[in-house]
């Protein structure tokens, strides 16, 4: 690809991370401030969507500035500003947004809305060259879908969860089993150290359909430890997080095999806040192996891009921009519920 | 009311979908696993919604603005420590769609007067059967439950 | 000195374009529109018909709450991000003093008050210097405090008071409290005037920590008086942290 030297501040505000990223070409991060909130919800066993907006507004200029100053460039050196649009908390994204608009209308910078899903898949663009048709699997807190791109920027929903999010279980599971939120790096830890020794339920592997569901195998841990409570029993808090990350890992890894099968690609790009998980990691190199797919590259973003970031905005609206998509005018809003288009086999 | 099966639950949700209009608010109880986002499902349907209906937990509402009329389907699983009056969730109670709203014991102070609330229980004897009990608060919930049970079994 | 004012505290919108003690114009919009969607074209409207550029404003000014919290944040971002990133000043001032700026009886009191919700109220007492014309004195400061408890103490002040702002549901109210001691503002002076938060901030002290500005919400989060009830001030890491 011809080196356009194309820079664009990136904007991120979905959740509770506030980020501001300068990104060259949808590939090289010239700087990636990340402010987290963690210390501030994890008082509350989740995140607080007032108290996330209230941190949003501490935060967003500090974060800018900062963006800046390391990426060591100035508006004139810029040639788009991009935000996220959603799917996220509304009151959130609303200071990405304003601050992002504000910057392009004083600079007369085109703004470049960004859907946040596109962004977890373009963050592998920043460590990897791209190949299409290309397969992504996104698993974060909010969500739990298998993604194919025809090609740059075209999304196409193939497989989704039925109920709950991936990370939406880990952390309901963590509630009981005492851990902290957030759960998925603790339970990822613990898991290690356990063998699956209660054998929850693989929903929907053994059916045709690329989707999944979490909420049964929700029920069936809550069940087990609550019987064991009853009993008195005590259970192996280990054992219990190895089981329950074990089927979680086999259904994401069994439909995931099922799509690649599907649908041939080159590359499968494995985003968001799970795809730090190591149990996941090890699992998929090793069933990709022995399903005959090992042709297929996996994209792993490094750990510093698979949770919320602006790079990955970044990345995203270049190739939005490449692609010559309109850009947002001054009337843009959040969309809470933005989701990429549906395979028409998934409508009902 | 009782249903036997995961396709009749969602039927009934589409009965009910079929019947509502915007500015209804429909409360939907049960434990973990009782069918509260599989009733939704049928809800959906009968609005017209061919998406996915997933749970909302994560951004707490999810919207679906491609049917007859939008669907808000909140979750306020999260709000379990506090923060609903903070959410401006009276503009979708007046708003232009129908709200359907799990765990709705998190938001009590923030209800509209009147509502349809629906319970859902999981069968002791039979993991499939549900026991659905429909308490309309208001004439207007009264009548639209009238008209739904009506239709059900007239289908 | 060319100002750009904004006041989205509340549902309705306003901005407004000052010239040291003048208004050039002014837009209030009173649509129930989300301010999301309608401020920055306002804004760009407001500077065309005005004949300006926004680098040819020289400072930014805001209503800083209290009021709607999602209004509020969209307001500040907004106008402190401009003041940011152009490198010009910011000006903030109360919401309730913007929606007081409104009244001109300069012997009673002015309470401005917003809608809270469940018979509450932000709400604060005013007053109009006789030394000064532009300058409006708290009496009492802005609070989020009950209707009854307000009036309670509008009566021990005991001197005639005008009602202005989001005066209309608790109309009937007050004057049973208050009697002819409540005066309400008229339909006009209701709503917020940007232009008056314009031709306060000639007078205000600029913000000096942009970046750290945030808006006066008055309240904490539900959720963290709930916290704070079951947990004592032991000190914490950041809340907020670069990682």
């Amino acid at each position: 690809m011809k080196a356009t030297n194309e820079l664009i501040l990136a904007i991120e505000s979905s959740c509770d991370e506030t980020s501001v990223a300068v990104v060259r070409d949808g590939q090289t991060i010239l700087s990636n401030i990340i402010a987290t909130q963690i210390n501030s919800h994890k008082r509350f066993g989740g995140v607080v969507p007032e108290v996330a907006s209230r941190h949003h507004v501490e935060a967003i200029l500090v974060a800018a500035q900062d963006a800046l100053d390391e990426a060591q460039v100035t508006y004139d050196d810029l040639q788009a500003v991009a935000v996220t649009v959603g799917p996220g908390l509304v009151g959130a994204l609303l200071i990405g947004i304003s601050a992002a608009k504000a910057i392009s209308f004083a600079h007369s910078l085109p703004l470049i809305p960004v859907n946040h899903m596109a962004g977890h898949i373009y963050a592998a663009r920043l460590v990897h060259e791209l190949t299409y048709p290309l397969m992504a699997l996104l698993v974060s807190g909010g969500h739990t879908e298998l993604v194919y791109l025809r090609a740059p920027g075209e999304f196409e929903i193939i497989g989704d969860t039925r109920d709950d999010a991936a990370g939406e279980a880990y952390d309901k599971i963590g509630r009981v089993l005492g851990v902290p939120y957030p759960a998925g790096k603790t339970i990822d830890a613990m898991a290690h150290e356990g063998k699956d020794t209660f054998d929850f339920p693989r929903a929907m592997l053994q059916e045709d359909n690329l989707d999944f569901s979490f909420s049964g195998l929700k029920s069936a841990f809550i069940n087990t430890v609550h019987h064991a409570e009853q009993k008195q029993e005590a259970l192996l808090k280990n054992d219990l997080a190895a089981s329950f990350q074990a089927s979680v890992i086999d259904v994401l890894v069994g439909k995931t095999i099922k799509a690649l099968q599907q649908y041939p690609v080159k590359q499968l790009v494995v985003a968001g806040g799970v795809a730090a998980n190591q149990g996941l990691r090890e699992q998929l190199a090793a069933h990709l192996a022995a399903a005959g797919l090992d042709q297929v590259e996996v994209i792993f973003p490094p750990l510093r891009l698979c949770g919320d970031n602006g790079a990955m905005i970044g990345a995203a609206a270049h190739v939005a921009l490449q692609k010559h998509e309109p850009f947002a005018d001054l009337t843009l809003n959040a969309d809470p519920s933005l989701s990429f288009d549906y395979a028409e086999t998934m409508l009902s | 009311m009782q249903t036997q099966t995961a396709a009749a639950t969602i039927a009934l949700g589409e009965v009910l979908g079929s019947q509502l209009k915007p500015g209804d608010v429909i409360l939907l109880n049960g434990d973990l696993g009782a069918g509260k986002t599989t009733f939704t499902k049928g809800i959906a349907q009968g609005l017209g919604i061919r998406q996915p209906i997933k749970s909302p937990t994560f951004t707490l509402i999810r919207e679906y603005q491609r049917g007859r009329y939008p669907l808000y389907h909140m979750d306020m699983y999260r709000l379990e420590s506090g923060g609903s009056a903070d959410l401006g969730l009276e503009e979708y109670f007046n708003g232009d769609g129908i709200v359907v709203v799990e765990w709705s014991q998190y938001i009590q102070s923030e209800l509209p007067a009147t509502y349809l609330t629906i319970d859902l229980k999981k069968d002791a004897q039979n993991d499939a059967f549900r026991q659905i009990n429909f308490t309309p608060i208001g004439s207007h919930y009264e009548k639209l439950v009238q008209q739904v049970l009506a239709a059900y079994h007239h289908e | 000195m060319n100002i750009l004012a904004i006041d989205t505290s509340s549902k309705p919108l306003s901005v407004a374009i000052t010239a040291d003690d003048q208004i050039l114009s002014e837009v209030t919009l009173n649509k129930g529109f989300t301010h999301s969607q309608t401020l920055m074209p306002t804004i760009d409207d407001l500077l065309k018909l005005s004949q300006l550029t926004i680098k040819d404003i020289d400072g930014f000014a805001v209503a800083k709450g209290p009021g709607s919290y999602t209004g509020l944040r969209i307001g500040v971002t907004t106008a402190k991000t401009f003041a940011w990133t152009l490198h010009k000043p910011l000006f903030a001032l109360s919401s309730l003093e913007v929606l007081a700026r409104n009244i001109q009886q300069r012997s009673q009191l002015i309470v401005p008050l917003m809608d809270a919700r469940r018979n509450n109220v932000f709400a604060g007492v005013y007053q109009w210097t006789l030394t000064n014309d532009n300058h409006l004195e708290n009496v009492v400061s802005d609070r989020h405090i009950s209707l009854t408890r307000l009036l309670a103490e509008i009566k021990e002040l005991n001197e005639k008071a005008v009602f202005v702002g989001e005066i209309k549901p608790f109309m009937s109210q007050i004057f049973a409290e208050l009697g002819h001691q409540a005066e309400f503002a008229a339909t006009t002076a209701n709503l917020p005037a940007a232009a008056n938060l314009g031709l306060a901030a000639i007078d205000a002290t600029p913000i000096k920590d942009i970046y750290n500005f945030t808006p006066s919400y008055l309240r904490l989060t539900e959720a963290e008086v709930n916290w704070q009830r079951n947990h004592k001030d032991e000190g914490h890491d950041p809340y907020v942290q670069e990682v």
